[in-house]
């Protein structure tokens, strides 16, 4: 038989159409498990694959879209059957071809949902691993609306067989998936881990389609499949139909073809009518010819960012090299303190985050993994993956929620046998540093050899020119004044060759004053000679200066819009630090945070931390918490007053470190089992404004957690929140556990479903009804 | 699969307002509370929201305060009277999607007071997505109140067997945890009786 990849080149090819429409149409009920069927009338299915065939379709779809571990237990018996009733159904037909399908698991990966992403490999592998000797000719991962739950998939195909792997996604009206990566962010990651033919399936109605086509044709290299619904579903007379019949349904799927769609097909909805409809109407429209689209691009799980004419800014702060607050911070497992750092410098406009957590006494490879698993779950930038450790990179790659930069290759052989066969498997865009066994070339010459070696040498890999980003290395120019010049030069000659490159901007002024500026104009001349990415530390003013200046006086940046709104963004946040018409206490009743950290700064200089918090902190928060139990103000106004507040603490704790503010500390955490947290972080924050060290262990806190705490911190004082009436059970389990350890232990709780009575029912010695009870009570437990 | 009776599809933020009462409710607010930073938050969750939603009609029957849905029962009192005089019922799915939850946790990272805000939107934005779906379906029609699944006697277990029958998954873009929790966090699921 022919191979499917070969043919897709040659002729048009159909998949079938919405099986679980024509189960119910043979009596499945709603409700009912469509792939039970697959043990209990095979004849049905096999019929059903036969009417497909019939009508024109070349590729059936076995009846596995729901069969998975998590829900059967006979799931090698289900896929055994469902593949059995695809091969009756395509003997005797010519150019037929079974793709084993493999749809969404229903559950969310972390950190969205609850499931790992490892977990999830190992489902899809499951089923895999059962299908592929059995004759089926490709895989179609199909209806994934998760970025990360489709890598997941890929990546258990890629381990577990050889067989060409199909993809679709299923979008939203907003032209996203669910979880929000656009087209391109998607081609990006599919591209990367080097699949077969890529596509789009449910979602919609092949009318509404048009955009998202055009979309995969402008971006991708690969053939394109379209397998939609028949329209939206519709209620008419009080039953639900779809929208379009077979012969509209055909007509929009003809437009698509002529847009660039290859392969062909249906979803939810349509019928071997649908399909009939769609193979008239089409098999006389050439092939669409696919043009390798030699773009250089990353994605994260939101976006696409290529990389071409606009300078691409990579945040430089995480990373530990010469940063105090920073390594501690990786010591003590402080992943929060890193995760902010990335936060900044996304606000303050890095385009992708370089993320290097490096440091010899730490589990670099645990560390990175938890970094970057957190900060995809809520900066939606690319990262560059940067460690000098082939083994952590791959760790990255394998969990990273797209297609990340790689930090770094260079020209020594053992480097490049390294992290070439690591990009090929993940997929990702790789700096090549034109280093190797012998340093770095001090000619351009050199340098540019040096790029030449890597390239061929990728080839080898199947990886891309257009998946290399050249680093020629920027040096100090306060060891050799000539080290700028010879940077600059090979950036130019690199450039023109048509190569993307990269520079670690800070390195040249090494050694020197006033290193910003002359960051800043090195970065301006090495944007002249065609430098396309910069690591730079984007909260450098002089170097965004540099940055919105170039992009002004080049015509990329249209009216100067961008610079403009830059500069005056600028100027706004000085003049804040100017205003100075309130006091501190007037500041914090108001919930003026700016104001309040200059207030506090300046009256640091004539008084003392103490006299700070008795005169001006306290009060104020006396009278704020009394209007709000005399309702005279909100819970909004009482948050942005602990606010400020805390942010004064945090300026003054700095200033006295040996004696935390008032001395009192507590143990907060959301019991086990329970996700809900706001209620938890309104307490901390006041209690905080209010002076104590809260020790927040998080929401979903397993009983034995909080008590490892209370050793750990030696700290008697716990409160409990719960949220849910299914979780309270948890939190009467962890007080008995407390009390076991040490009966002297102060617990208070607190949330939604709980009443004064539940709480001493449990055995609690607090219930704190709102943020301010719960403070009070702290204050309480402290005072006996 | 999507079973071929649902239906499914999302509104526009323009189509329905966030009812002050609500927001009201969740800020513990006077009704009329309005400030600079809550307008701001009102607009950056709207451009972090989406508005999603399913439902189906399904015909009931109720014996000794068992509801027979046809593809799952449930015992409940509470849910019985209330679907007492009804032959038929809608089950229902919204969501304001899952980039709320990563902007409310991306804002509690930092320390941000916004993020209280935009959580209390949510909930707000939520129940008035619900209401406004609601309305739009049971039209023209005599209806019961709204009744979810952890009401009164009403057992969370029944989200599992509701998700499932509107693929609320692929639809909505619900998914379960083992504890019932749905995320996004900003997810109502409901019964409303036809009479």
């Amino acid at each position: 038989m022919a191979n499917i990849l070969e043919l897709i080149k040659q002729k048009r090819i159909y998949f079938d159409g919405g099986l679980g429409t024509m189960l119910q149409k043979r009596g499945l009920c709603a409700g009912e498990l469509p792939e039970n069927w697959n043990l209990e009338h095979p004849e049905i299915i096999t019929d059903i694959h036969r009417q497909y065939l019939q009508s024109g379709a070349n590729i059936i779809t076995t009846n596995t879209f729901g069969v998975n571990c998590l829900k059967h237990e006979n799931y090698a018996e289900l896929i055994e059957a469902a593949i059995g009733c695809a091969k009756k159904a395509t003997d005797g037909f010519e150019e037929s071809f079974i793709a084993f399908d493999i749809g969404p698991l229903g559950r969310f990966l972390e950190p969205i949902g609850d499931l790992s992403f490892e977990d999830a490999v190992e489902i899809f592998a499951k089923n895999i691993r059962v299908a592929k000797n059995l004759g089926v000719d490709l895989i179609i991962i199909e209806t994934m609306t998760d970025s990360y739950e489709t890598k997941a998939a890929v990546l258990a195909a890629k381990e577990n067989c050889d067989l060409p792997i199909f993809v679709t996604n299923a979008y939203d009206e907003s032209g996203k998936l669910l979880t929000g990566a656009t087209p391109e962010a998607m081609i990006a990651l599919l591209e990367g881990l080097k699949v077969d033919a890529i596509g789009i399936n449910c979602s919609f109605g092949p009318d509404k389609m048009l955009p998202l086509i055009k979309r995969y044709y402008n971006s991708s290299s690969l053939p394109i499949i379209v397998n939609s619904n028949a329209g939206l579903p519709t209620m008419v007379d009080g039953k639900a139909s779809y929208s379009l019949d077979a012969e509209q349904f055909g007509y929009y799927v003809n437009l698509l073809a002529l847009e660039g769609a290859s392969i062909l097909g249906g979803c939810c909805g349509t019928e071997p009518d649908y399909i009939k409809s769609v193979v008239e109407k089409t098999k006389n429209i050439p092939l669409p010819q696919i043009e390798k689209k030699n773009k250089t691009v990353i994605s994260s799980y939101t976006h696409a960012l290529e990389i071409a004419n606009e300078p691409i800014l990579i945040g430089e702060r995480i990373n530990p090299t010469g940063k105090e607050k920073f390594k501690n911070a990786l010591r003590n497992n402080d992943v929060n303190y890193i995760l902010q750092q990335g936060i900044a410098q996304a606000e303050q406009g890095a385009h992708a985050l370089d993320v290097n957590v490096g440091l010899p006494e730490i589990d670099e490879k645990v560390m990175m993994c938890k970094v970057v698993k957190s900060l995809q779950g809520i900066c939606d930038l690319p990262l560059q993956l940067d460690s000098n450790n082939p083994s952590v990179l791959e760790a990255a790659m394998r969990i990273y929620n797209g297609k990340p930069l790689v930090n770094s290759v260079n020209g020594d052989i053992d480097s490049m046998e390294a992290i070439f066969p690591l990009v090929k498997k993940y997929g990702g865009t790789v700096i090549a540093l034109t280093l190797d066994k012998n340093g770095i070339p001090d000619t351009a010459e050199g340098r540019i050899k040096i790029a030449e070696r890597i390239i061929l040498k990728a080839k080898e890999y199947k990886i891309d020119i257009n998946d290399i980003i050249f680093d020629p290395l920027a040096m100090t120019i306060s060891t050799d004044s000539n080290n700028a010049q010879i940077t600059l030069e090979t950036v130019e000659r690199l450039s023109n060759k048509g190569y993307k490159t990269s520079l670690g901007i800070s390195n040249v002024s090494f050694g020197l004053p006033n290193r910003a500026s002359i960051n800043a104009s090195f970065y301006t001349m090495a944007l002249t000679r065609g430098l396309n990415c910069a690591i730079v530390n984007p909260s450098s003013k002089e170097l965004m200066n540099a940055y919105h200046s170039y992009r002004a006086l080049t015509s990329m940046d249209v009216s100067c819009k961008d610079f403009i709104s830059f500069s005056l963004n600028n100027d706004s946040q000085d003049t804040t630090k100017t205003a100075t018409y309130y006091s501190l206490k007037e500041a914090i009743i108001k919930g003026l945070s700016e104001i309040a950290i200059t207030k506090t700064q300046e009256l640091l200089s004539s008084k003392s931390p103490l006299e700070i918090i008795n005169e001006e902190i306290i009060p104020a928060l006396d009278e704020i918490g009394r209007a709000f139990d005399e309702k005279r103000i909100f819970l909004p106004q009482l948050l942005m007053s602990a606010e400020c507040s805390s942010k004064s603490f945090a300026i003054l704790k700095e200033k006295m470190p040996q004696s935390t503010s008032n001395g009192k500390s507590l143990i907060l955490a959301t019991v086990k089992g329970d996700i809900h947290d706001i209620g938890k972080n309104i307490v901390k924050l006041l209690l905080e404004s209010y002076g104590f060290t809260v020790y927040d262990l998080g929401k979903d806190v397993p009983p034995e957690t909080i008590l490892e705490a209370v050793k750990t911190y030696n700290c008697k004082v716990v409160a409990l929140s719960a949220l849910m009436t299914t979780t309270l059970p948890a939190m009467e389990e962890t007080i008995s556990l407390l009390r076991v350890h040490d009966r002297s232990i102060k617990i208070m709780v607190g949330g939604a479903v709980l009443t004064e009575e539940y709480a001493k029912k449990i055995n609690a010695d607090g219930y704190g009804k709102d943020a301010m009870s719960a403070v009070r009570i702290a204050e309480k437990f402290y005072s006996l | 699969m999507i079973y071929n009776d649902v239906i499914f599809g999302s509104v526009s933020s323009t189509d329905f307002e966030i009812k002050k009462n609500e927001l009201a409710a969740r800020l513990n607010a006077g009704f009329d509370f309005e400030n600079e930073l809550l307008n701001k938050c009102i607009n950056e969750f709207k451009k972090a929201a989406t508005y999603r939603y399913a439902y189906i009609r399904v015909p009931i029957s109720i014996t000794n305060d068992i509801c027979d849905f046809g593809f799952a029962t449930v015992k409940s009192a509470s849910l019985s009277r209330v679907l007492c005089d009804s032959k038929e019922a809608f089950i229902m799915a919204v969501s304001t999607g899952i980039e709320v939850d990563r902007l409310i946790t991306k804002l509690y990272l930092k320390n941000d007071p916004s993020a209280f805000f935009i959580d209390a939107i949510g909930s707000a934005a939520v129940e008035s997505l619900a209401d406004h779906i609601n309305d739009k379906i049971c039209k023209n029609l005599s209806t019961t109140n709204r009744f979810s699944p952890g009401y009164a006697d009403f057992p969370l277990e029944f989200q599992k067997d509701l998700l499932s029958r509107i693929n609320a998954n692929q639809t909505v873009g619900i998914t379960l945890s083992e504890k019932l929790m749905m995320t996004p966090m900003k997810s109502i699921t409901a019964i409303i009786g036809i009479k």
